[in-house]
């Protein structure tokens, strides 16, 4: 089991947004979590991918529990919870090769160059990030996750402003990890990226 | 490793039409902030006391050192832009490797304003060394502070140590205003011994240093605040001083 989570809790003050949630994530399996805006969906991605400390419940990774500070945990899972954010002065190609290169990779620079190839993002790779349009900024933060080592990869409504183009790469790309074996957690309104990728579903309504 | 990431971070060498415009837009900012400051401060350093008061220097050290905590345990104290939680941060390299140059600046920061606020009052009353004194207090607080975002139960005990700060620097206030006390107070800090108070502090503050940097690696992404959200925080409480002004 990539991950399991058992009554997990998240208040804010006295407002409780999660309450006693339980899911597990197998390898090669994708879980997609539903539930109407201010249901908690993106507090309890936030609390699996290490951002929020949940009020009470647990959280595994790969049968441990889950300790955001320790490197192998940062190995193991690859998120994309937010929008994006940019060092200003540095064009994108330089970016992925940045995280390539933390995670290890001996060639991050071609390593770089060949995933936004692939990822249809090539021409922007010399680019600054202010001239990225809302799309490209999401599908660049998508393959990041996609690009690190990782065993669980955390999605917060990838489908978000990506066109019908970006979304086939995005359910191609998650079928993919699935082949690898990598677990896929993903909050989503998109019931077509539901019924192509997800092997079940949490309701959180 | 870290220095390799670094190295990649710095932008590419910009036009020199371009780095002399920064410059220019650099200099202009320090020059403005200088300013502001020697006018602040200097009234502070040709302020005298009509009796040079060790205990008005302890009141208003411990009144700052009781404000510095909760605006410590506000802003983190250790945070970082969202591009580098992102980036850097969320991979697997040591953080304390990653924060080393933030933690420094911010213990260094913190001292070097603690030393320019109570240096001058300081300076008309007790003397320097006084001054010495609370910066290095000021010092262990931070990195305290620092040790604390990792540890829910430290975080409590310096909240309580802040408002003990608070009742002490009261209580002085108190006795400088009613008199009570005060001449008793007075010539027993006066005689008290500095240095070694001194030394024995900036012991400590260097063993509080190394503890808060090795904890640098204990720290997780939920307590290491966003630099923007903190600057957001900053403009929303100085918004009715904004309206008031």
């Amino acid at each position: 089991m990539v991950l399991s989570v058992r009554g997990l809790c998240r208040s804010y003050g006295s407002r409780p947004v999660l309450v006693d949630v339980g899911l597990r994530v197998g390898a090669g399996e994708a879980v997609a979590v539903t539930g109407p805006n201010g249901s908690g969906k993106t507090t309890l991605l936030r609390c699996i991918a290490g951002l929020e400390r949940p009020s009470a419940g647990s959280v595994e990774l790969c049968g441990a529990p889950l300790r955001e500070p320790d490197a192998l945990t940062r190995r193991r899972i690859a998120a994309a919870l937010d929008d994006l954010d940019f060092f200003p002065d540095i064009p994108v190609a330089e970016h992925l090769a940045l995280l390539l290169l933390a995670h290890g990779d001996p060639a991050p620079d071609e390593h770089a160059a060949a995933l936004l190839a692939g990822a249809g993002l090539g021409e922007i790779a010399g680019q600054l990030p202010v001239s990225l349009s809302s799309g490209q900024r999401r599908r660049l933060g998508l393959l990041t996750c996609f690009a690190r080592p990782r065993d669980l990869v955390v999605l917060d409504e990838p489908e978000q402003r990506l066109d019908r183009a970006g979304r086939d790469w995005l359910i191609r790309q998650l079928q993919q990890e699935k082949r690898l074996g990598h677990g896929v957690l993903m909050a989503t309104h998109d019931a077509e990226l539901t019924r192509r990728v997800a092997d079940r579903v949490v309701d959180l309504s | 490793m870290t220095a390799v990431l670094r190295q990649r971070l710095r932008p590419p060498v910009a036009p020199v039409r371009t780095r002399l415009a920064r410059f220019y837009e650099r200099l202009v900012l320090t020059a403005i902030l200088v300013t502001v400051a020697a006018g602040a401060l200097h009234p502070l350093w040709t302020f005298r006391m009509s009796g040079p008061s060790t205990l008005f220097v302890m009141a208003v050290g411990l009144a700052f050192l009781a404000a510095l905590v909760p605006v410590l345990r506000a802003a983190g104290p250790v945070a970082a832009s969202a591009a580098f939680r992102f980036w850097l941060l969320a991979t697997p390299v040591r953080r304390r490797d990653l924060l080393r140059r933030r933690y420094i600046a911010l213990v260094a920061g913190v001292s070097v304003a603690t030393f320019l606020l109570l240096a001058p009052i300081a300076h008309a009353a007790a003397g320097l060394l006084v001054a010495a004194v609370f910066t290095g207090a000021g010092a262990i607080l931070v990195t305290i502070a620092v040790r604390a975002q990792a540890s829910d139960i430290l975080d409590r005990g310096l909240h309580a140590a802040g408002q003990a700060l608070g009742g002490a620097a009261t209580l002085a206030f108190g006795s400088l205003a009613t008199g009570i006390g005060r001449a008793g107070l007075n010539s027993a800090l006066a005689g008290s011994a500095t240095f070694p108070v001194l030394a024995a502090i900036l012991g400590i503050a260097a063993v509080c240093a190394v503890v808060a940097y090795r904890a640098l690696d204990r720290l997780d992404m939920a307590v290491v605040h966003e630099e923007a959200a903190i600057a957001e925080i900053g403009e929303i409480a100085a918004g009715p001083l904004q309206a008031a002004g």
